[in-house]
């Protein structure tokens, strides 16, 4: 066994309630396992519990006993359990402190006291990673970053590997790159622990632990699982779940909202090229393309948070220059990707209640509520939004941008923090937006999930727009 | 605006200049800014922009000053300018402002800018010269008589370096969050202006201080306390 956790209890100081209760798991050397549960079910407090962050760092109740290679980590400095026990958080970013790859392979390589020389000459003869490591921190894709990081967690050749989350911001072609990686570590004997919602990613693994409130509710190394219909219950997406099971059953109207004619913007280098569209009003149109393909750039030029450089965008009928910033936001509602960057008052009605006080709308107390009970956030009226858990942040900042019943909607990679209910939760809000009558646009890596929603799907390769 | 902050490899002087003695130099410089009045603090700036251009970071350093000019200078001056009189008149009082435009409030707001402004530029010239790995394996070197630099003042040299460059990506994405919702600090009316302001802290301060401990978290997975116990043997 390199891991074997017994009867643990925990729960943080400044709460009563443990977030783990009665844990029991015994992992053996080269075991590759998914550990999956819905948001809040205490997976990543069980990941810090693996690596000796809790009891250390985050302090605590604690009871029972987590052995890493037969060291309880009560009794070892985190130090020690870090050199058997590689983390790669959900905020990888987090774990970037230096301005190149091979700087930050060299930090962590000579915090354990090894020599850093042998193995970056090593990494410097490899074709595939060679150009990684002079690269400015800054211009790495997302990708790109959590290779390097992967990469110098496996300097130290820890025996066990925690991802937490790794795919949440990976287009396909990295996400299939990293199951690659994985699966080599694997057979080269690594103990790998992932925690994931995602389903298909997780069919790499050998073995299924799913947490719930705190407790494991099912640990099975049946193959057939992920694929069970049944395991929706437990509060994770079946292998094959149809999303299109939502209908919708209002069609896109002949008349344009949005029309895009030759548009170009580059910054030291071209990012986007000639793009030229017409979305129609009630559209619900899906951009892709993959990481750092200009998806974000675009739509940020139809909200007018980026300056036109070349072309020209109109929205219903008139160019974009002739509004002013108030006018496009009565118009258009953007959701960003993460949704602490906008959350701005310290209660969820004052949050509503700025966005009707900038856009000067009457009746605010009847829209305010009506988004309330519609978003299922009555509950939470004068709650902090920043307490609330990422689901329910999500919902605050659609219902603070749609209260202003802005007739387009448009979402930065909604669904990347939500796990199966919250997805469900998303899907449902926008088949109804749409039956509303709101033209609305998604930008995300996952064309699967809005299946029946879609009327026409955009993509972003070598900076120009094609439709699918 | 989030590389502005960030150290990048350079051929100039102050790039060459060890690390230690950089911080010494700079200590000095900040010596002789807190005591300087305004002719002797505006020379100063003319020098810190001269170093900028000589060591070919013109670019950046103009960035710098826009971004003090919207961030900081705006806030300094107001409250000279309103404020100045409730410390220094005979109505004086802890706890009670009576705002009172005044000259001297005026005055005085340009002076502590002018000396805010070269304590920061001076610090960010000297975090944009210098390579962090470099600085942690000199302070980390560093053994007067057996005393070492505890590990809490070297951690914190390497989060600031880095939490800079991170803030200001929050920054970036807060400003255009505020944006698509109506206000800006960037362009509109003074009103909007103001509100983007008072707007900033609540995303600011709670991303920040999640950042922090999520920084705290992967410094102490990277084995950093080792380093500082490997240090003491």
């Amino acid at each position: 066994m390199v891991l074997r956790i017994e009867n643990l209890f925990f729960s943080f100081s400044e709460s009563k309630n443990p977030v783990l209760k009665n844990i029991n798991l015994d992992i053996g050397r080269g075991e590759f396992i998914a550990l999956m549960g819905p948001n809040g079910s205490g997976k990543t407090t069980l990941a810090l519990c693996m690596c000796g962050i809790i009891p250390h760092f985050f302090h605590g109740k604690y009871k029972g006993k987590v052995l890493v290679n037969k060291k309880n980590i009560l009794h070892h400095a985190i130090h020690d359990i870090t050199r058997d026990v590689g983390v790669l958080l959900q905020d990888y970013e987090s774990q970037l402190f230096l301005p190149t790859i091979e700087e930050e392979i060299r930090f962590q390589m000579e915090n354990f006291g090894l020599s850093a020389d042998e193995k970056i000459a090593e990494l410097f003869s490899d074709e595939t990673f060679s150009y990684l490591l002079k690269k400015k921190l800054f211009s790495l894709s997302e990708g790109e970053k959590q290779k390097a990081i992967l990469t110098s967690i496996l300097c130290v050749n820890p025996d066990i590997l925690i991802l937490d989350e790794p795919t949440s911001q990976l287009d396909r072609r990295e996400k299939e790159q990293l199951a690659k990686t994985l699966e080599k570590l694997n057979k080269e004997g690594k103990t790998i622990i992932l925690i994931t919602h995602d389903t298909c990613f997780a069919k790499h693994c050998s073995r299924f632990v799913v947490m719930r409130h705190g407790e494991i509710v099912e640990d099975t190394s049946d193959m057939t699982f992920l694929s069970k219909s049944s395991i929706g219950a437990l509060g994770i997406e079946p292998e094959k779940y149809q999303w299109n099971t939502i209908k919708t059953c209002k069609s896109a109207e002949e008349k344009t909202k949005i029309s895009i004619k030759n548009l170009n913007y580059k910054t030291q280098t071209p990012v986007l090229e000639n793009i030229n569209a017409s979305i129609k009003n009630n559209e619900f149109i899906l951009l892709l393309g993959g990481n750092g393909s200009g998806k974000t750039t675009l739509v940020k030029h139809v909200i007018k948070l980026l300056d036109i450089q070349a072309g020209e965008i109109k929205m219903n009928g008139t160019a974009l220059e002739k509004y002013s910033q108030q006018d496009i936001v009565k118009q258009a509602g953007f959701i960003f990707q993460n949704p602490d960057h906008q959350i701005f008052k310290n209660s969820v009605e004052e949050e509503l209640q700025l966005t009707l006080d900038l856009v000067k709308k009457e009746n605010s107390g009847k829209k305010i509520d009506e988004m309330l009970s519609f978003f299922d956030l009555e509950k939470y009226r004068n709650k902090s939004p920043q307490a609330l858990s990422a689901g329910e942040k999500h919902r605050v900042t659609l219902a603070s941008v749609l209260v202003s019943e802005p007739e387009i909607v448009i979402l930065d990679e909604p669904l990347t923090y939500l796990d199966f209910d919250g997805k469900m939760q998303l899907i449902e809000y926008l088949a109804d937006l749409k039956k509303r009558g709101k033209t609305i646009i998604v930008i995300s890596h996952r064309p699967g999930y809005y299946k029946s929603l879609v009327d026409r799907t955009f993509v972003i390769k070598n900076r120009r727009l094609t439709e699918q | 605006m989030k590389n502005i902050f960030e150290y990048e490899e350079g051929n100039g002087f102050l790039y060459k200049i060890d690390p230690l003695i950089k911080i010494f130099l700079l200590v000095i410089f900040w010596i002789v800014c807190l005591y300087a009045n305004l002719p002797q603090l505006l020379v100063i700036v003319v020098l810190l922009y001269a170093t900028a251009i000589y060591c070919g970071l013109h670019k950046r350093f103009m960035q710098q000053i826009r971004f003090f000019f919207i961030f900081v200078f705006p806030f300094i001056l107001a409250f000279h300018l309103f404020f100045y009189r409730s410390f220094t008149g005979e109505s004086m009082s802890l706890f009670f402002f009576n705002p009172q435009i005044s000259m001297e409030g005026f005055k005085m707001g340009v002076f502590i800018g002018s000396r805010l402004f070269c304590l920061l530029c001076s610090s960010t010239l000297f975090i944009i010269t210098t390579n962090p790995l470099k600085l942690v394996k000199r302070l980390s070197g560093i053994n007067i008589f057996g005393y070492r630099i505890p590990e809490s003042v070297i951690f914190l040299f390497i989060f600031v370096n880095r939490s800079i460059t991170l803030i200001f990506y929050d920054l970036d994405q807060i400003l255009d969050a505020q944006k698509a919702r109506g206000f800006s600090i960037r362009q509109g009316k003074i009103k909007d202006k103001i509100k983007g302001y008072a707007y900033l802290l609540i995303p600011l301060f709670t991303i920040s201080l999640e950042r922090a401990q999520k920084q705290a978290v992967a410094l102490e997975l990277k084995g950093f306390g080792f380093r500082h116990k490997r240090r003491k043997k």
